[in-house]
């Protein structure tokens, strides 16, 4: 199976929560002064990191389903 | 050399027996051989070919990094045989970024993938010394643009400690990047020492789980390496050719094209290497080394790599507690991002005290992190301060 396929979900939320990171920070916040734009800058950077650590979270659960697959069929008893 | 200052004269006998020492340490491993022996012979050999020259003559037949005015640099460009490197490589950031693409075909961001949550904790905690260091600098004296740019020598990355005393402190530029890999080097050698000092034998030889370690396809790590690079150069701008080189690097690796990897890996990073420890050592010259300010810089450094390998110590505290003893606190170190110099130390480290304790891995997913933090860092300074 396509790798991108079975966690696909990981992989668009990742991105879409990166992006709303990258547009707090980038289009949001240098319209806003004081201490409302620094705390939109620092959530938008802590949602870019979100995002792309969603995405590696999505990799490693594909991952570490398929390893399960593979030693749960090593296991099972030959058939006839 | 009668009529020059005689501290002046002192400072170069000193600087030709330090570098012989380098190349000495180097030759031995004890330092960093691949930076140590070629700076160690620039040094001593610039220091020397300078002696009998005055005090205030700034600049050597070798190279002037002073030197700004246009004119002038054309007739130093045909003059000093290393000024054409300096100008076109280091005074643009041209080499940071090619060191920075040899790291990145070397870097396999698989281990920062496996255990991304745990690989940004630890690399986290190995940023104290960066940012903890700014403070203590500007009371010192220094501007908040220099004090950024000798507290992000704490993420122990070279090319982000050139890239970033080039945007913020370009007067300094030229100290702060040779106190920089002067203390890199020493990673190397002191690291291993703090780890003995600070994590009891029996942590050290806490053996991790290997068993549950997911397999990453290439297509993967090269979607996860694309998106990343896009994501940080859309947040921090200033710092996208860096981003570029590193992640370029890491999708040529893991593309699989052989030429373009084994270019990366011997022609770019080893070629970039020699040049820039050839390059450091020849700027290590009396009049650019005693100056008041390095002195405070070089405590400074110190301080700051100190401080980043206590950190991430501390966080591998914090994940052996939460994981109820089952993560070497060792591993924490790894995070201060001198790729793959720490990850190397720990494994080194933890294998004199069990044998069959394997923790490259971990250490390595923590190391990559440390990169990427560093970067981020270094543009948030840049961003704020420039």
């Amino acid at each position: 199976m396509n790798p991108f396929q079975a966690k696909k979900g990981y992989w668009l939320t990742g991105m879409v929560v990166a992006l709303i990171g990258v547009a707090a920070v980038r289009l949001i916040a240098p319209g806003l002064s004081g201490t409302t734009g620094k705390a939109i800058t620092l959530a938008g950077g802590i949602f870019s990191m979100a995002g792309i650590a969603v995405i590696a979270l999505g990799v490693k659960r594909r991952a570490e389903a398929e390893q399960g697959a593979a030693e749960s069929q090593a296991c099972a008893p030959p058939r006839r | 050399m009668v009529h020059g200052d005689p501290m002046i004269t002192f400072g170069r006998f000193f600087l030709i027996a330090l570098g012989f020492s380098f190349v000495y340490f180097g030759a031995r491993d004890i330092l960093e051989p691949l930076i140590m022996i070629p700076m160690g012979l620039g040094m001593a050999t610039v220091n020397a070919a300078v002696l009998f020259l005055t005090a205030n003559t700034m600049g050597t037949i070798f190279v002037d990094p002073m030197v700004s005015d246009t004119a002038q640099l054309m007739d130093i460009l045909q003059i000093d045989w290393l000024q054409p490197i300096y100008t076109f490589t280091f005074s643009n950031g041209l080499i940071a970024c090619l060191v920075f693409m040899g790291i990145g075909v070397i870097t396999d961001v698989g281990y920062l993938m496996m255990k991304p949550f745990t690989s940004m904790f630890i690399a986290i905690f190995a940023e104290l010394g960066s940012v903890a260091t700014l403070p203590i600098a500007v009371k010192m004296g220094l501007t908040p643009q220099e004090a950024a740019a000798i507290a992000i020598v704490g993420g122990a990355d070279g090319p982000m400690v050139l890239f970033t005393s080039l945007m913020l402190a370009k007067h300094l530029f030229v100290p702060i990047t040779i106190v920089a890999y002067l203390y890199l080097s020493l990673t190397y050698a002191v690291y291993p020492y703090m780890i003995r000092l600070l994590v009891p034998t029996k942590l050290r030889g806490i053996k991790m789980d290997l068993k549950g370690i997911p397999k990453i396809t290439p297509g993967e790590k090269m979607a996860f390496a694309t998106i990343t690079c896009v994501i940080l150069s859309l947040l921090f701008p200033v710092a996208a050719p860096l981003f570029l080189s590193f992640f370029v690097g890491v999708v040529i690796k893991e593309s699989g094209v052989t030429r373009f990897v084994e270019f990366m890996e011997n022609t770019v990073l080893y070629g970039s290497t020699f040049f820039l420890g050839l390059l450091l050592g020849v700027l290590c010259e009396a009049n650019t080394i005693f100056n008041p300010k390095v002195w405070i810089l070089l405590f400074l450094g110190s301080l700051a790599l100190l401080l980043s390998g206590i950190g991430g110590i501390i966080g591998g505290y914090i994940m052996y507690f939460l994981t109820r003893g089952k993560y070497n606190p060792a591993v924490g170190i790894a995070g201060v991002s001198c790729v793959p110099t720490t990850a190397k130390v720990v494994q080194k480290e933890v294998r004199l005290v069990n044998k069959h304790a394997m923790i490259l891995p971990f250490a390595m997913g923590a190391n990559v992190c440390g990169v990427i933090t560093t970067a981020i860092l270094a543009a948030i300074y840049v961003t704020l301060l420039r």
